[in-house]
């Protein structure tokens, strides 16, 4: 019989083309895992974020007291002179100072807890004040800046009762930026001091360089 | 006869298939895994490096006549469109259903008035969708600066917000002084979950 079109056998597989099929194989596998293993480590840092939670173990001050009205008043809290234990911390620790904090740019929510109480008499209806403050260097004055902030203002009576207080804000923190956790308040008769257990906490919510994301 | 796996349809020959067909169906499952994987990725992006995140804040002092809406003169972030300052500066516009978080807050100059403050977010859209809006108000006793945190729970939108035309503003009042003199004011809004059922 004559075959027109050709009797050549069709390729398949054989024996010797197994290693080809195989090398193949293996870089198919190392695509996908070089492609797993860097979504792997963005799902990693999505649920880890660089989170630090700050919990006092003796109390803070005692502070002298400030005029209400000076919008620079405050003392540092949490800073290198204070006791207070890293009570939760999964990146390499902040830079702490007298004038603050430097935290990684980025986007961060960042509060702040106390519980105050005067160590002597309380003069009545004064001012307690608890502030995030985002300062930066002036550098004509080498002063500090406050570029932004979020406070909380509360008043104590007479009777001398402690006074809690919390808050947060949300922070752009970019190159040369301080974190300022500052207390200030208006008694005059005696000093307030902060209480054991006053927390402080810093999560980074996301990278601060403008991509739209939907 | 290419056979498939149950969750995200990855085909694979099976026992009908000709040897000669296995380079095509070796293509198609690279690709139907490649095409998964964008899917992931996708939805990563949304959450790694940035997150849709819209942060407007005051940075320079001003009066604001009470019962009215605080004007931004800053975007500090807008990773997704929800402000247009240009048409609207008092207002952040999510514009996805999810879980949002919110935070808003304020500081005031002494007012030289004793009295209290309010600072009350208001839906533009009257409260259709989301729960009541938690406010916060604080005591002026005319000694001291007084700052306003207002830091609000998670809450669920569902989507339908017009950037620039229907969001959330932070309007602040005065029971006493007739203007609030705001030093700083800081109003953030982020994706914190899509709110679908797990």
């Amino acid at each position: 019989m004559t075959h027109l079109c050709g009797f050549d056998s069709l390729d398949c597989p054989e024996p010797e083309n197994f290693a080809a099929v195989a090398k193949q194989l293996h870089e198919t596998a190392q695509q996908a895992e070089e492609r797993i293993y860097c979504m792997e480590q963005f799902l990693r840092y999505a649920v880890n974020r660089e989170t630090y939670v700050m919990t006092s173990t003796a109390d803070m001050g005692p502070f002298t007291s400030s005029t209400g009205t000076d919008p620079t008043a405050g003392s540092i809290i949490f800073s290198p002179a204070h006791t207070f234990a890293n009570t939760f911390l999964n990146f390499p620790i902040p830079f702490n100072s007298t004038i603050g904090r430097t935290l990684p740019s980025g986007m961060w929510h960042i509060g702040a807890y106390v519980a105050t109480f005067s160590v002597g008499a309380a003069n009545d209806n004064t001012f307690r004040r608890l502030r995030i403050v985002k300062a930066r260097t002036n550098p004509s004055t080498g002063g500090n800046t406050f570029v932004d902030e979020v406070s909380h203002t509360s008043f104590e009576s007479a009777n001398g009762v402690q006074i809690l207080m919390t808050v947060s804000g949300v922070f752009k923190i970019e190159e040369g930026d301080r974190i300022m956790l500052l207390f200030a308040h208006g008694n005059t008769s005696s000093n307030v001091s902060i209480a054991t257990g006053a927390l402080g906490w810093f999560t980074k919510l996301s990278d601060a360089d403008v991509v739209r994301v939907i | 006869m290419t056979a498939s796996t149950p969750l995200f349809a990855l085909p694979y020959p099976d026992g009908s298939d000709r040897p000669c067909d296995f380079a095509q169906q070796w293509c198609d499952f690279t690709e139907a895994i490649e095409d998964v994987l964008e899917g992931f990725q996708e939805t990563l992006n949304r959450t790694v490096p940035m997150i849709p995140i819209a942060v407007l804040s005051v940075s320079e002092p001003l009066s604001i006549t009470s019962f009215n809406n605080i004007p931004y003169d800053t975007v500090t972030i807008d990773s997704a469109g929800w402000t247009a300052v240009d048409v609207d500066n008092t207002m952040i516009s999510p514009d996805m259903a999810g879980v949002l978080s919110w935070h808003a807050s304020a500081t005031i100059t002494q007012s030289q008035v004793a009295g209290a403050y309010l600072l009350d977010p208001i839906d533009s859209r009257g409260f259709l969708n989301e729960p009541n809006l938690p406010y916060m108000d604080q005591m002026d006793n005319n000694t001291a600066i007084i700052g306003i945190p207002l830091p609000l729970p998670v809450m669920f939108s569902d989507g339908g917000w017009t950037p620039g035309l229907s969001g959330i503003r932070n309007n602040i009042s005065a029971n006493v002084a007739a203007t609030v003199p705001l030093t700083h004011s800081n109003y953030a809004v982020y994706w914190h979950a899509d709110g679908g059922t797990v």
